[in-house]
Order: structure tokens, then C-alpha cells, then sequence
């Protein structure tokens, strides 16, 4: 009962975040929340009802997101054989790499679109982008470990 | 191997068929539209408050600039009413169909653009298809044109500006009637009229206005005005750039304009009574409405009864969406 109030707080939160940064992507870092904690069920609706989302508000044809995700969580489990998953460095490397896929990701769908893309490819946008997921990650870290200091399982 | 052949698979039938767009659509703009409507409420009662009473500074000066301005627009109103009955006379003399009219409706802004994926400009209304805003949607301000619905939920839906790059609409100029397509370039930027004769009469300044030609627009709508124009003797068309002429930086409300079901056209047709012949069974030439010229089936006497009879009923006007009627003509 806790997670799933959690993730429906994490949810508001994510989408007024988007709200007010465009560009940036705030259920990222939950997916690597979830993927970090290693549950299946968990990492299965964390991804679907993000993934519903991001496609619903957008403006691409369904499966941008679906790419972008699909293949973050491919990356993943490569990383975690060479890096330690809950460390800082794991983090910015997923963050890099979720920039420079997001980038690749909307030029390609774009193109199969026929909508021009070049406007896109900002580095303000990137940055902003990239930041948001290490910040984000960092403050549910935060939050998690302060629950869990309280005595509550979570 | 297989996992990616199953998303080409999806992907492709998704665009052929859409249904992964709607589901997505339908579920995740009510989501979201849940999640910002009780924002957008909280922030129009604390700092509508704020801005009624306590930014009192300039209001009676601001009252009276703006009834004056009032008295100037009843003003221009009542010579536009006079011209519309001018115009409906002159139609049902011509036998023209008159245009199909236009709902009009509010509706709100949430936000812009938001998310990875949120790649044109556009905005989200806090009205859906249940509530007036259906896929197709023409959207305006009392300025001009700002766009369509792109997609839409029940209560929740996406309109796509005309400033985005993807954004193309058939418009003409007020004045020369020169047709092009307008297309945008860019929040911020300049809008480009493209396939516009070299010998086009348009000129700079000149208002553009929708066409109507694809029956998502109503016509003759304000949508820009031209900035600049340039002539290359090694081009084929203009250049033309031009500016929205509504403020698409400052949208709070914005206008849902729908088309009115064909049966509740023009005022004529359902107040004839029963033996007055209509026009198709008189054979009489009912315009490009139907498409139809059926004048070699129509006697002469027939005709001249239909227009006698039609002159005797008395006229009943409708609101029309053409809003800017000051529009048309002071943008």
C-alpha cells in the first residue's frame, strides 16, 4: 500500500515537474527506482503506466517511449555487470545514456513522422534533460531512506 | 531479434490504424488533465484574488479606456449587422446556400507542449470530445485562428498550434483573395505563405484569412498578416512571411468553434412552408454546397415563384462564428 502511494504521489509530483520543465523526462528515474529495486511486478507497472503516459501526452506516434525505455532497460542490465547499480557513477552513466538515446530516438521517429526535427537538437534541452534524472533519483533516494529511518518497510 | 520485429510490427500497425494512439490518448490526457485542473483552479482562485483586489492601480483609468472602446465596437457592430442582413438578401436573391454556421465554445488552457515525447507546439484545453472538442476542431481566439485539436479524451484535449513547423493551412488574402498555404516555423517565428503566384496582388500588411476550402476552418477567419514579401525572377512562387494575429505567448481561453449539423443550415430552408417547392425538387441550382447544377431541370416560372416566396418570409439571423467581423476588418 505504501509503494503504490508512494508512485501516485511520484506520479503528480512527475507530471507537474513536467509541467514546469518541458523537456525534461521525470518518470525516468523512475524506472531506474524500479528497475534498481529488482521486483518485477514493480518495474512492469512502473513502466507501463510511464510509458502510457509520456505516449498519451505527447505529439509522436505511439512507440517513441516505448524505444527509449525499452532500450534503457536493455542497457541496464548490461551496465550492471560492470558498474555497481546503486552507485552515483551507475547513475550519471544511465543519465548520459538516456540523453543521447532520447536525442537519437526523436530524430529517428521524427524522420519516419516527416516532422522537422532540427529544433529539437538543443543543448539547453539535453542538459535539462540529463540533470533531471541524478536530481530526481537523488531526492527519492532521500525520501525513501527518511521513511525508512522512521520504521516503515518500504 | 524477436522483441524488436514485434515492436516494428506494433509500431507499423499503430500507424495504420491508430488504436494505440487512442488508447494512449484517451487515458493518459485524462490522467494528466486530472492532475492539472485542480492546479489551474487553486492558481485562477488565489492569484485571480490577488489581481482583483489588490493590483487596484489604474483601474478606473483602464475602465474608461475600455468603455470607450466599447462604444466604438457597438458602434462598428450595428453597421456589421446591417451589412449581414445586406448580405443574407443578396444571397437568397442570388439563390446561394448561405455557409454552414459554427458552435461556438470555451475552453481553457492547461498547458503547452509538456514531456519527452512532445515534439510539435501545442497546447492542452480542459475540454474533450464529450465537451466540444473533437478531433478536427478549428480553435481560436477573438483575435484569429490558433490551431486544431490534434487529439483528444473525453474531457481532455491537444491542439496543434499553426506557428509549429508541421502546421499548414489553406489561407487567402482579405483584399486580393490570393490563395497559398501558411505554414509555421517555429514559436517565435515567422509564419511562410508558400505557392503564392508571382503575380499575386498581395501586398504587405494585408490580412490573411482562411479559406474554408478543406471544411475545418470556417471562412474567411483571420489567421495572419502579412510582414514582408520578396520577388525572385529565379523563383516560381513569393516569399512571404507573415505574423499570427493572435498572441499564441499569452493564451489562458481560447475558442472551440464546431460545425452545426447540416440540417440546422440556413434559416430559409426550414422556415419554407410545405408547398413551396425546395430546391432540389424544383431542380433549382443549390450551389457548391451540393455540388449539383440541376438549372436545366428548373422552369422559368418555378424559379421566379421559389424567389417571390422566398423574399416574402421574413429573415431570421443566426450567430455566425465569424466573431471577427471587427476582426476582419480593424486586424
Amino acid at each position: 500500500m505504501q509503494r503504490i502511494l508512494f508512485w501516485l504521489i511520484y506520479s503528480i509530483c512527475a507530471l507537474w515537474g513536467q509541467f514546469f520543465v518541458p523537456s525534461a523526462d521525470f518518470f525516468l528515474p523512475a524506472l531506474l527506482l524500479a528497475l534498481q529495486d529488482d521486483d518485477s511486478v514493480q518495474l512492469f507497472w512502473v513502466a507501463s503506466i510511464a510509458i502510457l503516459l509520456q505516449e498519451g501526452m505527447g505529439s509522436l506516434a505511439f512507440g517513441s517511449v516505448v524505444l527509449l525505455y525499452g532500450t534503457l532497460i536493455f542497457f541496464f542490465h548490461i551496465f550492471q555487470w560492470y558498474v555497481k547499480i546503486r552507485t552515483y557513477l551507475f547513475v550519471l552513466l544511465f543519465a548520459f545514456c538516456a540523453t543521447l538515446l532520447h536525442n537519437v530516438v526523436l530524430v529517428l521517429f521524427c524522420f519516419l513522422q516527416d516532422f522537422d526535427y532540427r529544433h529539437l537538437l538543443s543543448v539547453q534541452q539535453s542538459f535539462l534533460y540529463f540533470v533531471t534524472i541524478p536530481l530526481v533519483w537523488q531526492f527519492c533516494i532521500f525520501i525513501k531512506q527518511k521513511v525508512s529511518a522512521h520504521g516503515k518497510a518500504f | 531479434m524477436v522483441v524488436f520485429l514485434s515492436y516494428l510490427g506494433l509500431y507499423t500497425w499503430n500507424l495504420r490504424t491508430g488504436t494505440l494512439d487512442k488508447v494512449a490518448g484517451n487515458s493518459a490526457l485524462e490522467l494528466v488533465g486530472a492532475v492539472f485542473k485542480p492546479g489551474q483552479y487553486m492558481y485562477d482562485r488565489v492569484f485571480g484574488a490577488l489581481r482583483r483586489y489588490v493590483f487596484l492601480v489604474n483601474v478606473e483609468r483602464k475602465n474608461e479606456a475600455l468603455e470607450a472602446q466599447l462604444s466604438e465596437l457597438r458602434m462598428a457592430l450595428q453597421n456589421a449587422q446591417a451589412g449581414e442582413r445586406e448580405l443574407l438578401r443578396l444571397r437568397r436573391l442570388h439563390e446561394l446556400t448561405p455557409p454552414q454556421e459554427w458552435n461556438k465554445t470555451a475552453a481553457r488552457v492547461l498547458t503547452r507542449h509538456i514531456g519527452p515525447a512532445g515534439v510539435l507546439d501545442s497546447l492542452m484545453l480542459d475540454k474533450g470530445s464529450a465537451t466540444g472538442a473533437a478531433v478536427d476542431t478549428a480553435v481560436a481566439t477573438e483575435q484569429g485562428i490558433v490551431g486544431r485539436v490534434m487529439r483528444a479524451s473525453a474531457f481532455t484535449s491537444t491542439v496543434h498550434l499553426i506557428v509549429d513547423r508541421a502546421s499548414h493551412i489553406s489561407v487567402m488574402g482579405q483584399d486580393s483573395r490570393s490563395v497559398g498555404i501558411l505554414s509555421g516555423n517555429g514559436v517565435q517565428k515567422l509564419l511562410s505563405l508558400e505557392y503564392v503566384p508571382l503575380n499575386a496582388s498581395l501586398q504587405e500588411g494585408e490580412l490573411l484569412v482562411t479559406t474554408g476550402f478543406a471544411g475545418l476552418f470556417p471562412k474567411d477567419m483571420p489567421v495572419a498578416r502579412v510582414v514582408s514579401i520578396e520577388r525572385s525572377e529565379l523563383a516560381l512562387f513569393l516569399t512571404v512571411y507573415a505574423e499570427a494575429v493572435a498572441d499564441l505567448n499569452k493564451l489562458e481561453e481560447v475558442l472551440l468553434l464546431q460545425k452545426m449539423a447540416d440540417g440546422a443550415n440556413a434559416p430559409a430552408e426550414t422556415d419554407a412552408p410545405a408547398d413551396v417547392p425546395t430546391d432540389k425538387a424544383a431542380g433549382i441550382h443549390t450551389g457548391a454546397h451540393t455540388g449539383k447544377a440541376a438549372d436545366a431541370g428548373a422552369t422559368p416560372k418555378a424559379k421566379a415563384d421559389a424567389i417571390a416566396k422566398a423574399k416574402a418570409k421574413p429573415v431570421t439571423t443566426r450567430g455566425t462564428a465569424h466573431i471577427p467581423n471587427a476582426g476582419a476588418e480593424g486586424l
